[in-house]
């Protein structure tokens, strides 16, 4: 029987780890993940950045989920010097003023019937939001917004924000207060779309597009430097055996749902922390890559393939 | 009235043009961007470069960029192609005239730069106007040098379909 006892930490049959004499180990984070250092632009992107950050326009990103559409927005924040990036997650709801500030009208409501109505003030339900917030702080500074998944949004938010993007301004109707971009300090905005739906022109217009394709195996090579720490012994030909593989199977395994670079972070994270090899014939090192692919498939039929792969 | 001539010229005009008939988006504000993002750019930029930083102003979606990219290699495949051409006709009247001249800078046909033929041509993208006046072609070791205008009047670009495969 194959030794996994390192991995396999839930047995899923009743019995306790104490049973097994081990410890439940602590979580370990996967170092750099989330770093903006270790983020790697290829050339075309890095044009399109500052193509946009020339031209003051906003940059409508596409590309397969995992490709860093999102991720961008923090290397450019973090590159910029200008902190973390404003976020506003799209909801299939949002509207255009969602984008800029909410209104608690509730709250309002509920206030004004247990105060006096003369001292409450209206400002104290609004709350600013990641574009709102970054025109109201360009008095001072300068900031990168980070809409993402644009698409998401009915096809009337792109429609309704389109002057506002292009004048970078708003009112809040509610008090009636106008706020405009210092013009020096312009916001740089960064839209990303999974192509879901379809952008209206006038928007698409309006903005500087560019589709990140998936990256090849070098700069796969790369990323993976850059985001994880692995250890001596995995990198080399371990590594450049594992990425192969993984290319071999976004090319010919026929997969319905594609692993990206998020996927294969997390799978090459694993295999280095569970010293497995790819090219092993050992059975032992055959079922821990068996398991390894549930982080790679998205689906059961997918996971069946790669494992059938194996046999 | 003034009698000055009309001097300004929005460079790549002619390349944009092409874009538009193959059905790209192209308005005034798009000549904007290139003009302000070239502007900001060496004289002295790749080719390949420009292909990544103009593609963006032009392009809306995946199968645009792609296209943009096709049409752009193909665009100056054609001029470069053209300046190989010019610069083994001005090598043959050199030799013709090496019996005439005692020193003759030697040509090295091997480096032509498209993306000042290209700009130079942009310069002129309506040969009707200045029609006694040969579009500038401009070769490294040579500097600028004239050559006739119905040469570069005559180049025809081939329409490039959304699905054509890449080069």
């Amino acid at each position: 029987m194959p030794d996994n006892q390192n991995f396999e930490i839930y047995k899923g049959d009743g019995s306790t780890i104490k049973d097994r004499n081990i410890s439940l180990p602590e979580f370990e984070k996967i170092t750099r993940m989330e770093n903006p250092e270790g983020y790697v632009a290829a050339p075309a992107l890095r044009d399109a950045v500052n193509v946009a950050i020339a031209l003051g326009q906003p940059l409508l990103l596409t590309g397969e989920p995992g490709t860093g559409k999102t991720r961008l927005a923090y290397s450019i924040a973090h590159e910029l010097g200008l902190g973390n990036p404003k976020v506003f997650h799209t909801k299939t709801t949002s509207t255009a003023r969602d984008l800029f500030y909410r209104y608690d009208s509730l709250g309002h409501f509920h206030e004004a019937q247990l105060r006096d109505k003369g001292k409450i003030d209206i400002r104290e339900y609004i709350t600013f939001e990641a574009m709102g917030q970054a025109i109201i702080e360009s008095k001072d500074k300068r900031a990168v917004v980070l809409i993402d998944e644009v698409d998401k949004a009915p096809r009337d938010l792109p429609n309704d924000i389109l002057n506002e993007l292009e004048n970078m301004n708003f009112l809040v109707k509610e008090t009636g207060d106008f706020f405009e971009a210092n013009k020096p300090n312009r916001p740089i905005l960064i839209l990303t779309s999974n192509s879901e739906k379809n952008l209206p022109d006038a928007f698409l217009r309006r903005v500087v597009y560019y589709h990140i394709p998936f990256p090849d195996k070098d700069t796969l090579e790369k990323i993976i430097s850059n985001r994880l720490q692995l250890s001596d012994k995995f990198r080399g030909k371990m590594l450049t055996d594992a990425i192969n593989h993984f290319m071999e199977i976004r090319k010919n395994k026929g997969l319905r749902k594609l692993p990206a670079t998020a996927e294969l972070l997390a799978w090459i994270h694993i295999l280095d922390r569970h010293d497995i090899d790819i090219q092993s014939d050992i059975e032992a090192q055959i079922s821990k890559l068996a398991m390894s692919y549930s982080i790679l498939a998205k689906n059961k039929e997918d996971l069946e393939k790669l494992k059938r792969g194996l046999s | 009235m003034s009698t000055e001539l009309n001097n300004t010229f929005f460079p790549f005009e002619d390349f944009i043009e092409k874009l538009r008939e193959n059905g790209f988006p192209v308005g005034v504000h798009t000549y904007i961007q290139v003009h302000t993002v070239l502007n900001q750019l060496d004289a002295d930029t790749p080719a390949e470069t420009l292909k990544t930083i103009l593609a963006p102003l032009f392009a809306k979606n995946d199968r645009d960029q792609a296209r943009f990219y096709r049409f752009f290699d193909s665009y100056f495949t054609i001029v470069e192609d053209i300046e190989l051409k010019v610069l083994g006709q001005i090598k043959q009247t050199e030799t013709t005239d090496k019996s005439k001249r005692k020193s003759v800078k030697p040509v090295n046909p091997s480096v032509p730069t498209g993306g000042y033929s290209s700009v130079y041509r942009s310069l002129f993208p309506d040969f009707s106007f200045i029609s006694s006046i040969p579009a500038i072609l401009h070769f490294w070791d040579r500097g600028p040098i004239l050559i006739s205008a119905g040469t570069l009047r005559n180049i025809s670009l081939p329409m490039i379909h959304p699905d054509t495969p890449p080069i």
